[in-house]
């Protein structure tokens, strides 16, 4: 749709102009989560399971958790932008 | 779980050699930058032909860190699964465990009395700077089938190993049992 006052089209993907541009991307960002904790929850399955207790497999985990959670924030903050 | 007679220690754990995961994670790497460079192309040619407002960026971000973030867990799945492929020398067996995924996990153990040959193969030049290669332990038994493992960490070292502990298996006294008479 050309724009009222320049007459260049706007960009379709305006979220700001529908009212449910955030609950759109909160529901991607919820089922996302859900399959996090689900993936994670494999993972630390065979971390705990097979990994003998490692120093490695401990260090691994927490830098996997650590940079998640910073990645999430990341996510979050774009959404609390729109 | 990794059940060990009592007794029975751990020797040596043997990984393929961190290279082959580097280059999983390299490819990851490139994965994670390249939408970073398609993003800075597209955002001039959008912005050329249509009326951007803050929202795009939004949108792109929020995009980029659910990429990010399904890219972080992939690694971990790749470096799980290659963590987990290993072997393990104890001082009476070659316990070889295959990760093929997630959900597809062997256990096979080889005592060393078992043992026929072991045969190294270090080929290429990355893998004569860095010490990697194919090992290939032989069995002498028809029922059990050879291990091998490509681009294993320290190959000459293994064989070393093995050939070791091999050679205190076949020169130590075989137990007489007296018969009760």
């Amino acid at each position: 749709m050309p724009n009222a006052n320049s007459g260049v089209p706007e960009f379709p993907f305006e979220l700001s102009g529908f009212a449910n541009g955030g609950a759109i991307l909160w529901t991607v960002f919820a089922l996302f989560v859900a399959l996090y904790i689900i993936v994670s929850a494999v993972l630390v399955y065979h971390w705990n399971r097979y990994g003998l207790g490692s120093r490695t497999i401990f260090f691994a985990q927490a830098v996997f958790f650590v940079v998640s959670i910073f990645l999430f924030a990341g996510t979050i903050i774009s959404i609390l932008a729109l | 779980m990794l059940h060990l007679d009592p007794g029975e220690n751990i020797l040596l754990e043997v990984r393929k050699h961190w290279f082959v995961f580097f280059a999983h994670g390299f490819f990851l790497a490139v994965a994670a930058v390249l939408p970073l460079i398609l993003f800075g192309f597209f955002e001039y040619y959008i912005r050329q032909q249509f009326s951007v407002g803050n929202s795009f960026e939004i949108l792109a971000s929020f995009v980029y860190s659910l990429w990010l973030l399904t890219l972080w867990i992939s690694f971990f799945v790749q470096w799980t699964n290659y963590y987990l492929d290993v072997w393990y020398i104890t001082d009476k067996r070659i316990i070889d465990i295959e990760q093929r995924s997630m959900f597809y996990r062997e256990v096979s153990n080889l005592r060393f009395d078992k043992i026929q040959d072991v045969t190294i193969e270090v080929r290429g030049i990355l893998a004569t700077f860095l010490d990697f290669g194919n090992i290939k332990v032989q069995t002498a038994s028809e029922n059990s089938k050879d291990f091998f493992m490509s681009y294993a960490a320290h190959p000459d070292r293994i064989r070393k190993l093995i050939f070791e502990q091999h050679n205190k298996v076949a020169e130590r006294p075989l137990k007489v049992i007296p018969h009760d008479k």
